[in-house]
């Protein structure tokens, strides 16, 4: 439904250059960055608001590079809704099928059903516009916006100013619509949990460069490099050096502590130096009260805990694993469920131990280094 | 509740302005009474002249906003090198003394190109339509300034959606735009028409001083004072204080009825 | 409280400052050697434009032998005499046409018996120079296509004196079609002509001195020329010096104040004047315009 080839945007200093994404019909796509990471920007070239310097853009099959807004036959909902303030909730809704000269009263019928669809039914008396709370405004907008019957709808950051009661419950309604509509969805965010739940896939972009696109799920997974690996809060990042290889199994050391890897893909393994990431929820506490199981005695360490952060529905150890208990060791982040957490009593200054499933942990090959790079940022 | 030092400066300041502009009132009837302002009413000259001026300004404050409309739209969302040039020589008009600015435009129709227009197209000098004229350009400037600041002032966002469900630029300026710059409109015209009701210097210099044919209000008064006919001169500016305050006053109401 | 107290202040405060600013007498010329006869004195004076030139250089040379102060203001005769009724002060009236005299002698801003006559003004038709549609006669003003400018003739001397030589050469009828402006005070029927805004005016012998590289005067024949106009001067009813500012105009008439007036092609003399007139045209004096030109 929608592809981009090669293409070069500039905005002030702010470059983005050579991208190329595709999204199939009836896809939800998620565009998922850091604040700065050029998304906006990228969203508004695709849109037509911008003009790029090089590169293609085609909508349903056709090139649209240089098609003006009204032409590509998609939908825009901007960051902050840009709801017609001067206008009821009646006549926003209906504004794009009365400018585009169609029949009203099919118009009507169409407002209703999506009312109906969208819980908005009782708000269409409303006058005002702006006294409709936040997500009451999210769903006016969604209406005006699919009711032209758009190839594609674009979001930005739709649900950002929502508190997340109200946000959660849009999000899944937007999904389900999506889904019962058979909607191409496009929308950009910086919030990860939003990503996961509306995307079919996934693009991730920094610094004005996709640097995965994939299926949420291999994404999370697998993530291309250690900067998407961050973002995406594996934050259990460390340098080592591979000790052994045979086959896919890999050893590194870090720290003096050995830990046995299963290399995913094709990779190069002839170098010394390797990168290694491990989600917190990976990270498992051995419990004292249940025998060890046989495939626990791989990637097993002793440690002890030093604080415990507590979110609410989440605890997060920060755990110190030491070969000896002198040395400095290894600083890792353990997540767990708070329910997880009640029951294996854990206390800041615990000793534990701790074990790493070899297919859990994340092989990265040589390339830029954890330390961060100047950031080319738009902010 | 006590009030604070900054809601008493306020006050103070508003109360001053107002007094200022009543004193300026009270001082004309003080002069010459009430009796002098309703004796000239029912003189024929005068009739001509307040008819002279109000057709005049209007019609060129109607035209001002016309031109200004587009050009400040224009301004507010185009970046193009030059810009700041082109946003302050439309100041200039302003800046100009009217009398300047009646000189230039007789230097202009001296021009080839000038003596072209008036003997093809329009006469301007010595006629109505050098009144009009004169006054359209300061009109426009000042109706230029405030709109520009009114339009940037509306979110591009919504002109943006506004495309996406199918305006053209031209449909998303019409249904989106101008309901949004409502107060705005009315306040340049407001300001271009009291700015062209008021002319004298750009006026008069243009248009000559003709009895009965290019006299208009403020050239009228400037007359009579010119022949020490002060009475007759202050009786003049309490007709036009009187009844470009009823206007004025008028179209304020009838914007916000219309809002 | 307090902050009734302290807006009483800040007014009282405005208010001396207000009085204080009373236009005080000049601060003395530092010592000089020689005292000079009215130092530390000063005059002030409403001025017609239509003198400015010479009258500025007049006004310094009376200063820098006297030793006295002289504060002109100068623009339209009647626009003069208003601000001089309005504000009740000045020393001196000296409008551009002895029509304005008149009215400030009704009008008891001047005292009558102080006036004296300066300079004589000569009415005449001015054109652009070059003359390119050759007018040398009234009659020629009544020429189709040609652009005649006059002054207002009800609020201007020189527009008056305009109507009253047409009228009495019996052209009135044929000259007021071409007539396409009126001008609102003398210094702009003058600049009609240096625009090059009309073909001709009808003003002052003078106004060829004002822009000799605009303006040239096509004099008229001695009996069409039906008044003889004058610049008058005279002490206002508000001088606080009139000692002072008798002795200016008695300068103005002194060979060395004529000679800057001669020197700026004014005629001075009642004789000069006469010899663009005959015998028997009046000097100053009124006429009253008539209906149809009002």
């Amino acid at each position: 439904m929608i592809r981009v080839e090669g293409l070069s945007v500039s905005y002030g200093l702010f470059w983005l250059r050579d991208i190329s994404l595709e999204v199939k019909r009836g896809e939800s796509f998620v565009l998922l960055g850091p604040s700065g990471a050029g998304k906006t920007l990228l969203l508004e070239t695709v849109l037509g608001l911008k003009r790029p310097e090089r590169g293609k853009i085609f909508i349903g099959g056709r090139d649209m590079t240089s098609a003006a807004p009204e032409e590509r036959g998609v939908a825009y909902v901007p960051q902050d809704l840009a709801l017609f303030p001067h206008l009821s909730v009646r006549d926003n809704i209906l504004f794009g099928p009365r400018v585009r000269g169609n029949d009203l009263a099919e118009a009507n019928k169409e407002m209703l059903r999506l009312a109906e669809l969208l819980d908005i039914a009782h708000l269409l008396a409303r006058k005002d516009v702006r006294t409709l709370s936040g997500g009451e405004k999210q769903r006016v907008a969604l209406a005006r916006a699919l009711i032209t019957h758009p190839q594609v709808l674009f979001l930005d950051e739709p649900f950002s100013a929502l508190d997340a009661y109200v946000r959660r419950h849009l999000q899944i309604q937007l999904r389900d619509l999506q889904r019962s509509l058979g909607l191409t969805l496009f929308q950009v965010t910086h919030d990860q949990e939003e990503a996961f739940l509306l995307a079919d896939r996934l693009a991730i972009m920094m610094r004005g460069r996709i640097e995965q696109a994939g299926t949420p799920l291999a994404i999370h997974q697998h993530p291309a490099n250690p900067q998407v690996a961050r973002f995406l809060l594996m934050q259990n990042l460390f340098e080592g050096e591979i000790e052994a290889v045979e086959g896919k199994r890999v050893r590194v050391r870090i720290a003096g502590l050995r830990f046995d890897a299963v290399a995913q893909s094709e990779m190069d393994l002839r170098s010394k130096a390797i990168q290694i990431g491990i989600r917190p929820e990976e990270v498992l506490i051995v419990r004292k009260d249940r025998p060890l199981r046989d495939d626990m005695r791989l990637n097993l360490f002793e440690g002890e805990i030093e604080r415990i952060i507590n979110l609410g529905h989440r605890r997060l150890l920060r755990l110190r694993l030491f070969h000896c208990p002198d040395d400095d060791g290894l600083r890792l982040d353990c997540a767990l469920s708070s329910r997880a957490a009640r029951d294996t009593q854990a206390k800041e200054g615990d000793s534990i131990e701790v074990h790493i499933r070899p297919e859990t942990i994340v092989l990265f090959g040589q390339q830029a280094n954890l330390t961060k790079e100047p950031s080319r940022s738009l902010i | 509740m006590r009030h604070s030092w900054f809601q008493l400066a306020l006050l103070c300041a508003l109360g001053a302005a107002t007094t200022l502009v009543l004193a300026v009132l009270l001082a004309q009837i003080g002069y010459s009474g009430l009796v002098q302002p309703l004796t000239a009413m029912g003189d024929l000259a005068v009739w001509q002249a307040i008819w002279l001026s109000f057709f005049c300004a209007t019609v060129a404050a109607s035209l001002a906003i016309g031109v200004a409309i587009p050009s400040a739209y224009a301004l507010a969302r185009w970046q193009f090198p030059g810009k700041t040039v082109v946003d302050a020589l439309l100041d200039v008009p302003v800046v100009l003394s009217p009398i300047a600015l009646g000189l230039s435009l007789l230097l202009l129709f001296r021009t080839a190109p000038g003596v072209w227009i008036q003997t093809y197209v329009v006469r301007f000098v010595f006629e109505v339509p050098g009144i009009i004229l004169a006054q359209f350009i300061l009109a426009l400037a000042l109706s230029v300034r405030v709109l520009k600041a009114t339009f940037e002032d509306v979110d591009v966002r919504m002109e943006q959606v506004a495309r996406f469900l199918g305006c053209s630029p031209w449909k998303a300026f019409c249904y989106v735009v101008l309901p949004l710059s409502r107060s705005g409109l009315l306040a340049a015209f407001i300001l271009g028409w009291a700015r062209a009701l008021g002319d004298f210097g750009a006026s008069v210099t243009i248009a000559g001083a003709v009895k009965g044919k290019t006299e208009t209000i403020p050239i009228s008064i400037y007359l009579n004072m010119a022949s020490v006919d002060l009475e007759r001169a202050v009786a003049l500016m309490l007709v036009l204080s009187v009844t470009a305050l009823v206007v004025l006053v008028s179209v304020r109401l009838l914007g916000r009825k219309a809002v | 409280m307090i902050r009734h107290g302290l807006f009483g202040v800040m007014m009282l405060g405005v208010a001396l400052a207000l009085v204080s600013c009373q236009a005080s007498p000049g601060l003395g010329n530092g010592g000089s050697a020689k005292t000079l006869p009215f130092e530390g004195r000063s005059i002030e004076g409403f001025v017609g434009s239509a003198s400015k030139p010479p009258t500025e250089e007049v006004a310094k040379a009376f200063e820098e032998k006297t030793g006295a102060k002289v504060v002109l203001h100068y623009g339209g005769s009647g626009a003069m005499l208003s601000q001089m009724k309005l504000t009740q002060r000045g020393d001196i009236y000296f409008p551009g046409s002895s029509d304005y005299m008149e009215l400030a002698k009704r009008e008891k801003l001047v005292q009558p018996e102080t006036e004296k006559i300066v300079v004589y003004l000569i009415p005449a038709i001015n054109v652009p120079k070059g003359n390119p549609k050759n007018i040398h006669s009234l009659q020629d003003l009544a020429k189709p296509g040609v652009r005649v400018g006059i002054a207002r003739p009800d609020a201007v001397c020189v527009g008056l004196y305009a109507v009253e030589l047409l009228e009495k050469a019996g052209l009135a009828e044929q000259v007021r079609p071409n007539i396409v402006t009126n001008a609102e005070s003398c210094e702009k029927t003058a600049e009609l002509v240096s625009l090059g805004s009309v073909d001709a005016v009808l003003g002052w012998r003078v106004f060829q001195y004002w822009d000799p590289e605009h303006i040239e005067t096509i004099l008229l024949p001695r009996e069409q020329v039906s008044r003889i106009g004058y610049i008058p001067v005279a002490v206002s009813t508000f001088s606080k010096d009139e000692e002072l500012a008798l002795a200016f105009i008695e300068f103005l008439r002194s060979p060395d104040g004529q000679a800057i007036y001669r020197k700026w092609h004014y005629l001075t003399t009642e004789e000069e004047a006469r010899q663009f007139a005959l015998p028997t045209t009046p000097v100053g004096g009124e006429w009253p315009l008539p209906e149809n030109w009002k």
